[in-house]
């Protein structure tokens, strides 16, 4: 019985041995010819480089027609998105778009079809550099294939709100459940206010989470024109929403109703606390700087920290909180409002 | 005479059995691997990121470098961590109690300045002696402390620092630029459901630094540490993407992890322990099934941190003998999860995993060998039993490490010169006939060490990867 599981062994080891000698000669074959074609890419975007450059600033493209060639469309695309990355003029964003699809069009959608998923990303990252707005279509069809990964669809939504696409709006509700708040967030920061809009005049029917994101959007895009919306949101039953708007109010210039901010001071929730010393701060409502010395004793670090914050941004803050050295018997007050006025003086 | 043969008959027969099914084991993570990094080959090296590095709302980090008499090597380290790509983090170095000229050094050469602050003590630690910020960059730190180890290290980094996640660090390793936006994304883009990231480390021996930046990856001439280079592509390509596709990762390594602070202050930080970096993503993970919580401890493919690995014999042979006492430390510590259906996969696949097949194999290996050499002298009753062994045990060292090379070049291509990756699959080949059997007696000797109950650390000396 041993002979047999030796010869059959033997057998193992040697098609395993002989696969990977096989596999070994074909990657090197290939790592060498891989070599040489990026080395002929680098050359030809090297000889392409100025001549791209002029016909950004001309229009002027006759010399960079591709041949037909795949290392000249490979540099030809490198080439653009270096300069669509550094250049910022409308003028040439235009130019580039032009060019990529007078000439890129067939390559970037052949791209698309491709197997292997790193491609076909690549491709849909060009199409956002590039402003390849033509393909719309293609995109649509390519968005309701079953076998989509979720980073290709989160990526082409981002190219639909880009693009101002009517349907952008429909397909995130259809997705939101497993698109997570920061990609959700950042499609929504690329929408236009109109498509924006939209989704705020429906906001009592959106998801939570989507409804958090919006007020986030509101305060990033500084869209006063939800100032009521706000206003209402801020007297939520929901904690997590009354702290997300108060954060809002801190990145947004609006006024913040004095009132219902004095409630917040006293509130049981220590993110709640602190969101209201940040927005006093902020808005440098000195009339709660009795509110914000007494939460340099809070039982929470990060209420404490933020508190001495807030009261440097005030005119006397400094004094404040000197005095409050000299003069507190808690030595966790202390202790936050040396550490701020030091940071002050170090200007970090 | 016929008690001798039977036993070895027996053993022989479990080797062999034991063998083929670490071999399956690895064949399977090894075809896992295969389709999912292949998947990302030539993706764009800086579009994914892009977003990351422009938006507000990506996380900061707090990274952390514990430093102990690292005075060779922690100001490239420093320097390659002063460029990072990305948009908001500090960086904290801790020396801890360093005798050589680590403290002067950073604040001679960074302008350090001593500072108030408090800390705020969410973990226990050895007394702080004092905190400087740099006056050239203010979003650097050292913390000088009482000498208490490298976890004590760690958890002062932890109270001191004032971001959501954290990453530790080894003070000789070398960071590529882009690390941490690859590293976080995942974190970002589950919306803290990751609550653990680990990155590939690879060998920086041989590859030209400047600056604290990579310039050049390459190989070294050592075959050491060739063989190295080869073992580390196996253990990271290989071994933990298919854990780590199933969520039962347990090793993130200590040169290079990021960690939500919230979640590693709740498992009580860094435990004094020899493999303290192992013990916390196994308490973490015991965590999670305590608490029911639905959070995930991934590995980053990605090749994003390049660190110094030994050159001599005398010390590997010594980290090795340290890293399986680790092992064995975390596996110790949490033996109350083994084969515990209450702690899921971790109990029942993890768990027996590291035991069996990495902490035990050695020993298993060991006796192996011994046979091997038994059956030469004892005549050619036995000689098919060596045979056998031999090839199974080229098929488990060298067959796997030469696939390992193969799925590097074919999904990653980072040594960029033909040469780099012929002598890589040549020096492959070699493993089972010298490096293999050196590591094994290294790891068998560390368990010796802790059954005779040997102390101390066996410190590496390091003569620095980065030209100052």
């Amino acid at each position: 019985m041993i002979e047999v599981n030796l010869v059959f062994l033997f057998i193992v080891f040697f098609v395993m041995f002989f696969t990977l000698v096989s596999l070994f000669f074909y990657l090197m074959i290939q790592k060498y010819m891989t070599n040489k074609k990026k080395k002929k890419i680098d050359q030809l975007k090297e000889a392409y480089r100025l001549d791209m450059f002029h016909f950004l600033q001309s229009g002027e493209d006759s010399k960079l027609r591709p041949d037909g060639s795949q290392e000249k469309y490979i540099a030809l695309i490198e080439l653009l998105i270096e300069y669509a990355k550094v250049l910022e003029s409308e003028d040439i964003k235009q130019r580039i778009s032009v060019f990529a699809k007078k000439y890129l069009t067939d390559y970037i959608v052949g791209q698309l079809k491709r197997n292997r998923w790193s491609l076909r990303m690549n491709a849909l990252y060009a199409i956002e550099d590039f402003y390849m707005i033509h393909l719309s279509a293609n995109l649509h069809d390519l968005y309701e294939k079953k076998q989509l990964t979720l980073a290709e669809k989160f990526q082409i939504l981002k190219l639909f709100a880009k693009f101002g696409d009517e349907k952008t709006i429909h397909y995130i509700r259809s997705v939101a459940s497993s698109i997570s708040d920061f990609t959700l967030l950042s499609i929504f920061l690329l929408l236009e206010e109109d498509h924006f809009h939209n989704l705020v005049e429906n906001f009592s029917q959106l998801p939570e989470r989507m409804q958090y994101m919006v007020i986030e959007t509101i305060g990033k895009k500084q869209y006063l024109q939800y100032y009521s919306l706000l206003q209402n949101l801020l007297q939520s039953d929901e904690e997590e929403m009354r702290i997300r708007t108060l954060k809002t109010f801190a990145y947004t210039g609006a006024p913040v109703d004095e009132e219902i901010l004095a409630d917040f001071f006293q509130s049981s929730s220590w993110q709640v606390r602190m969101m209201a010393a940040k927005l006093a701060g902020v808005k440098r409502l000195s009339q709660y700087a009795g509110q914000l010395v007494s939460m340099l004793s809070d039982q929470n670090y990060v209420v404490r920290s933020e508190a001495a914050r807030a009261l440097l941004q005030f005119k006397y803050g400094a004094n404040i909180l000197r005095n409050v050295i000299d003069e507190s018997h808690d030595d966790f007050a202390k202790d936050m409002a040396r550490e701020w006025l030091e940071k002050e003086s170090t200007h970090e | 005479m016929s008690n001798w043969s039977d036993i070895l008959l027996v053993g022989s027969w479990f080797i062999f059995v034991y063998m083929i099914i670490i071999i399956i084991v690895y064949g399977g993570m090894l075809v896992i691997s295969l389709f999912h990094i292949r998947k990302s080959y030539e993706l764009d090296k800086f579009e994914p990121y892009e977003e990351l590095l422009h938006s507000e709302f990506t996380k900061p980090v707090s990274i952390l470098v514990p430093a102990y008499n690292e005075s060779a090597g922690i100001y490239g380290s420093i320097r390659s961590l002063i460029s990072l790509e990305y948009p908001e983090y500090e960086i904290i170095i801790i020396n801890d109690g360093s005798k050589d000229d680590t403290l002067e050094k950073l604040i001679d050469r960074f302008h350090m300045v001593k500072i108030t602050r408090v800390i705020r003590k969410q973990l226990e630690t050895k007394e702080v002696k004092g905190i400087y910020q740099s006056q050239i960059y203010p979003y650097l730190y050292v913390i000088d402390k009482e000498n208490g180890g490298k976890a004590d290290a760690l958890n002062t980094g932890i109270n001191f620092s004032k971001y959501p996640y954290f990453c530790s660090l080894d003070g000789d390793s070398i960071i590529e630029r882009n690390a941490f936006l690859k590293v976080l994304k995942p974190i970002m883009e589950s919306d803290d459901e990751v609550i653990a990231t680990g990155g590939s480390v690879r060998i920086a021996n041989g590859c030209e630094i400047q600056n604290g930046e990579l310039v050049n990856v390459s190989i070294p001439k050592k075959p050491l540490v060739v063989m190295q280079i080869i073992e580390y592509l196996r253990a990271f390509l290989t071994g933990r993407i298919g854990l780590s596709e199933n969520n039962l990762l347990l090793i993130v390594s200590g040169a290079f992890g990021v960690f939500s602070k919230k979640w590693v202050i709740d498992a009580g930080g860094y435990a004094h322990t020899v493999g303290e970096d192992m013990e916390l993503v196994v308490r973490l993970h015991r965590l999670i099934k305590e608490k029911k919580a639905k959070k995930k401890i991934i590995y980053v493919p990605d090749p994003v941190c390049w660190t110094e690995a030994p050159e001599s014999i005398k010390f590997l042979r010594r980290q090795r003998k340290r890293w399986h006492r680790g092992l064995f430390d975390s596996l110790w510590k949490h033996r109350k999860l083994m084969f515990n259906p209450k702690y899921g996969s971790i109990g029942m696949f993890s768990m027996p995993y590291f035991f069996f097949v990495e902490f035990l194999g050695p020993l298993v290996e060991l006796f192996g060998y011994i046979i091997l050499v038994i059956s030469f002298f004892t005549g050619s009753i036995y000689l098919e039993y060596a045979i056998i062994y031999f090839l199974l045990s080229l098929i488990y060292g060298s067959i796997y490490s030469m696939a390992s090379v193969l799925l590097e070049e074919w999904s990653m291509e980072r040594y960029p010169k033909v040469k780099h990756f012929v002598i890589l699959f040549l020096v492959s080949m070699t493993e089972t006939l010298w490096y293999r059997p050196l590591t094994v007696i290294w790891r068998v000797e560390g368990m010796i060490e802790m059954l005779i109950g040997k102390k101390g650390w066996g410190e590496m000396v390091r003569k620095g990867v980065s030209n100052d």
